[in-house]
């Protein structure tokens, strides 16, 4: 069984504007120990969807359809009451701009010893506090430094002990979004390797939410791509994003041109043809493909049928009809 | 224009409304909307009032039964103690009060927001100088210093609206200039100065209009509060005897033992003209400044 | 100006900010380059390492402690007033932030027009009117007759920065000093701004000071690259040179961080888990490390067992290779460079 079973899910907002299906019929899925990329530029939904398997969806933000198992457990239309235990111990959040999050008049141990004891009543207070110096450790924050505030830490850091505390209560499954956006480059790279190293030492199951390839590339072992509210494209890392050996299988367009914005240094020094135009508006009802209006290879069809998404390769799913139009 | 909630950029405040966005938000939002009915209704019965009903303006009682009797046919809001109309006197105050307002206003923006504009543009030495000016002001107290220019000058609606004015503007200087702090440090004014842009044109192409939403807001703000002053003043017998305001007609209402003889149609028309128009204002005012804070506006 | 091969000269250029406690920010700390007519310079580097820095004091929007900025013959460090202003017709600037950056309460038109207003170029409305529809045409907003009308809030995040663009442009200017100009947008609409910015460069002859933090998105556009850490310029070559053969260690570092690899650093032998490509953090421009800026950070310091020269003196940028012609310079800031293959 899954550790993850998203299922069908769509997911509306109501604006002044009308109602707005940010997520639609999404499904996924996500296995202990695998961690899986969600890529998308801005507005593509990716952000809502990782919102929702917390239940930490905005007030005018409804589940329409679908579900959301976790372990076992379906989350859609659970009360407060009963969801607010599973967050932190089942299941983590990290918010993007999350190192902005600390409360700046407590330090830093205390706040991550706060969360181990708010969602682990009956516990020890000093194996809390060992706990709590293990997982700075583990993030890389000197045991001497664990009682500094968070305006003595740099942004890094203060990222860093963001994890921590997502960690703090032995979650199987940790939701990061845009972890590493408003970071240097350096400390991006010391964060995403953080993550890989805290993947395999305690097992934990990732969900990356981001719009940089790179990122995803490095840490997931599937990608899945978002445009416009639905998933356009998924499988394994290596297959779609490419390895040093083997070249990029990807099979979609916008997949395509997302991957070519991204210069490969060690590649041919060209510059990409990027896509012009915006997303479709998600108030308004929409015929046939969401990114026919932007796609460089359209075709009469793309604007007047919805592709579904078809399986390419063992893993490997697309949405498009160039593809279908191969495969059948 | 397809954007999502979660695009628009956080924490940035929506400068730059325009004028019927503003308007929009303001009648959606049920308060701004109780305030714009307020006002009007009360706006349109002192506007229209003494067009439709031609008074002699100084029709005094006749006789000693004609004087502080109830409503009546002939006195819809019944007389005064000198057997004046109160209705007559209740138009024609609450226009006296609004004018009041209105000048007081005008001094305390036109003062607030050019200072506040300069002193946040250029902060620096210039911004701690004007402050500081500011400061001086903000402590004056109203009520010692209109008796003291009464003394001087006369009790007269020109000298209350001076006071009301002068003791009104620092709050406003305040508030436009903080936000024109935050706004020069806008890549917009970088970009304009690095086209050659001189500070003047900086000032007011670029930062005024985009203080101007605010400006109003605050506007209603003070034009409540001054309505109210004058209001005050005028019942402590501070305002000019001639020329009857809403206040006024409370202080004579008073003098006259209104109060507890229980002639009510005295004094119950002026004070609720001055919560009404008070109250429209406020609303408005506060209908404004949350539609231009996005933060506030969350809450709504 | 005609004679000299340069757009822009940029000699030993100081700016430091007081701090608090009395402690000086060396934001800038000796920066010198130049830029020829159509080339493209970008100054690479991390946030707080002094590249925007150097962008606003070459645009005279920061006033330097130190140093000379030569433009069109002129030197415009200690410029003023009208004079200033007067200079400014010949370097735009465009920002990280297309909302930001945009009157929002503007049109289009409004945005486009306004520096031929500032500086009263165009003899009548009709013709500052073709100039603008002529920018806007340029920076491909098309058709520019209905863009025109538009306001900020209605355009996407590429849209927006094409507006700041074509305001750049529309002066004639030889220079455009852009600072992350893409950084905000979505990486879909990235390519598109670069490609437009290269295509103003082939056609209009303008040059750039391409502000960047994006060693991948450098190398796609500029001619060539300056590394900058901690308010100093530490490698300097072509694109090509540079990330073929990068001889700091820091710019080793961000390329291998920029690259899109797969594995970024090495593995510790011991714990088996992926290591730091460079310890720590880049300390703060208040607190800089004596001698080489980068010293305590540096892999080769080190390995090679801290030697006292890193410590004590500052490396000089030298060149490395001489290839003959002048316009393939690789200049390093090391004592001990990696040499090239």
């Amino acid at each position: 069984m899954s550790l993850l079973e998203i299922t069908d899910l769509s997911i509306d907002y109501l604006t002044e504007r009308g109602t707005l299906r940010a997520v639609d019929c999404v499904s996924l899925s996500v296995e202990r120990g695998e961690s899986v990329g969600i890529a998308g530029e801005s507005g593509c939904g990716k952000t809502t969807l990782g919102l929702a398997v917390p239940l930490l969806l905005a007030p005018n933000a409804t589940v329409a359809t679908g579900s959301i198992t976790l372990d076992g457990t379906s989350l859609v239309g659970l009360s407060e009451k009963a969801m607010d235990p599973m967050r932190w111990t089942k299941v983590a959040f990290v918010f993007q701009g999350a190192m902005n999050a600390l409360n700046p008049v407590h330090r830093i141990d205390h706040q991550i010893l706060e969360a181990i004891t708010t969602h682990e009543p009956g516990i020890d207070v000093g194996a809390a506090r060992a706990r709590v110096l293990h997982l700075l450790d583990a993030v890389g924050i000197a045991p001497a430094r664990a009682s500094s505030y968070p305006h003595e830490f740099s942004g890094g850091m203060r990222q860093r002990a963001m994890i921590a505390m997502s960690l703090a209560c032995r979650p199987r499954l940790l939701i990061a979004d845009e972890p590493t956006t408003a970071l240097d480059v350096i400390s991006q790279a010391q964060i995403l390797s953080l993550l890989n190293n805290l993947r395999h030492a305690e097992g934990l199951s990732l969900i990356l939410i981001s719009h940089d390839l790179a990122a995803i590339k490095r840490v997931c072992d599937r990608v899945v791509v978002m445009y416009a509210g639905i998933i356009v494209e998924s499988g394994s890392t290596a297959s779609i994003f490419g390895t040093s050996g083997a070249a990029p299988s990807a099979a979609h367009p916008y997949t395509q041109a997302l991957i070519s914005a991204h210069p490969n240094l060690h590649g041919t020094r060209v510059l990409a043809e990027g896509l012009s135009g915006h997303p479709p508006d998600l108030s308004q009802t929409m015929i046939g493909c969401r990114f026919a209006d932007r796609c460089p290879m359209v075709m009469e069809v793309c604007h007047k049928v919805a592709p579904t998404l078809v399986t390419i390769a063992p893993g490997h799913v697309a949405a498009c009809h160039l593809v279908s139009g191969e495969a059948s | 224009m397809s954007q999502l909630p979660d695009v628009t950029p956080p924490g940035e405040p929506v400068v730059g409304v325009r004028q019927r966005e503003l308007w929009r938000s303001l009648w959606h939002d049920k308060m701004g909307r109780a305030g714009v009915i307020t006002l009007a209704v009360v706006l349109l019965i002192i506007g229209l009032g003494p067009v439709i009903f031609a008074f002699n303006p100084s029709a005094f009682g006749t006789s000693s039964g004609s004087l502080l009797q109830g409503p009546s046919r002939a006195d819809w809001f019944g007389t005064t103690e000198l057997g004046q109309n109160v209705f007559r006197e209740f138009l024609v105050g609450g226009r006296i009060s609004l004018y009041v307002g209105v000048l007081a206003t005008l001094i305390a923006i036109v003062l607030g927001a050019g200072l506040g504009l300069v002193s946040g543009y250029y902060a620096g030495w210039r911004d701690t100088v004007l402050m500081r000016f500011t400061d001086f002001f903000l402590v004056l107290p109203t009520l010692p210093l209109i008796i003291v220019l009464a003394a001087l000058f006369g009790q007269n609606l020109l000298i209350t609206s001076l006071v009301i004015g002068l003791t009104s503007w620092p709050q406003t200087a305040r508030i436009i200039r903080s936000q024109v702090l935050s706004l020069r440090e806008r890549p917009l004014v970088q970009r304009v100065r690095s086209l050659g842009a001189k500070d003047s044109r900086i000032m007011f192409a670029h930062i005024l209009p985009n203080v101007a939403p605010l400006i109003f807001a605050n506007l209603a703000l003070v034009l409540s509060g001054s309505i109210l002053a004058q209001a005050a003043l005028a019942f402590l017998g501070l305002g000019d005897p001639v020329q009857v305001s809403w206040g006024t007609m409370l202080h004579n209402a008073f003098n006259a033992g209104a109060m507890s003889t229980g002639a009510w149609w005295y004094f119950i028309p002026p004070g609720l003209g001055i919560v009404a128009m008070t109250l429209g204002f406020a609303l408005i005012g506060n209908s404004l400044e949350r539609a231009l804070n996005p933060r506030l506006k969350a809450q709504r | 100006m005609t004679g000299s091969p340069n757009v822009l000269e940029v000699r030993d250029l100081v700016v430091h900010f007081p701090g608090r406690h009395g402690v000086v920010v060396k934001a800038v700390d000796g920066v010198s380059f130049d830029i020829a007519h159509g080339e493209i310079l970008a100054l690479v580097g991390e946030s707080g390492c002094g590249k925007s820095t150097i962008a606003l004091s070459v645009m005279r929007l920061l006033v330097p402690n130190s140093g000379t900025i030569i433009s069109g013959g002129e030197d415009l460090t200690n410029l003023r007033g009208r004079a200033l202003r007067r200079a400014r017709r010949r370097m735009q600037m465009i920002f990280q932030d297309p909302f930001g950056s945009l009157d929002a309460r503007q049109t289009v038109y409004e945005s486009v027009v306004e520096p031929l207003k500032i500086h009263g170029v165009g003899d009548s409305a009709n013709e500052r009117r073709t100039m603008v529809l002529e920018a806007l045409d340029f920076a491909h907003l098309r058709p520019p007759q209905r863009l025109a009308g538009v306001y900020p809030h209605e355009l996407s995040g590429g849209q927006r920065q094409r507006v700041a663009i074509a305001s750049a442009i529309v002066l004639g200017p030889e220079l455009i000093v852009a600072d992350e100009p893409v950084s905000m947008l979505d990486v879909s609409a990235r390519a598109g701004i670069l490609r437009l910015m290269v295509d103003l460069r082939d056609r209009l002859g303008v040059s750039y000071l391409f502000i960047t933090h994006d060693l991948a998105v450098a190398w796609v556009v500029a001619d060539r690259i300056a590394v900058v850490y901690l308010g100093r310029i530490v490698e300097f070559g072509t694109s090509e040179d540079l990330v073929a053969a990068p001889a700091h260690p820091y710019t080793k570092a961000l390329l291998s961080v920029s690259g899109g690899d797969d594995q970024v650093g090495n593995i510790d032998p011991v714990t088996g888990q992926v290591m730091d490509v460079l310890p720590g953090e880049t300390p703060s421009a208040a607190n800089v490390p004596t001698g080489c800026h980068f010293h305590p950070r540096c892999p080769r310091y080190a390995e090679l067992g801290q030697p006292e020269i890193c410590r004590a003196a500052d490396p000089v940028l030298l060149i490395m290779n001489k290839r003959g012609s002048t316009t393939r310079i690789h200049e390093v800031a090391c004592h001990f460079p990696e040499e090239p293959q």
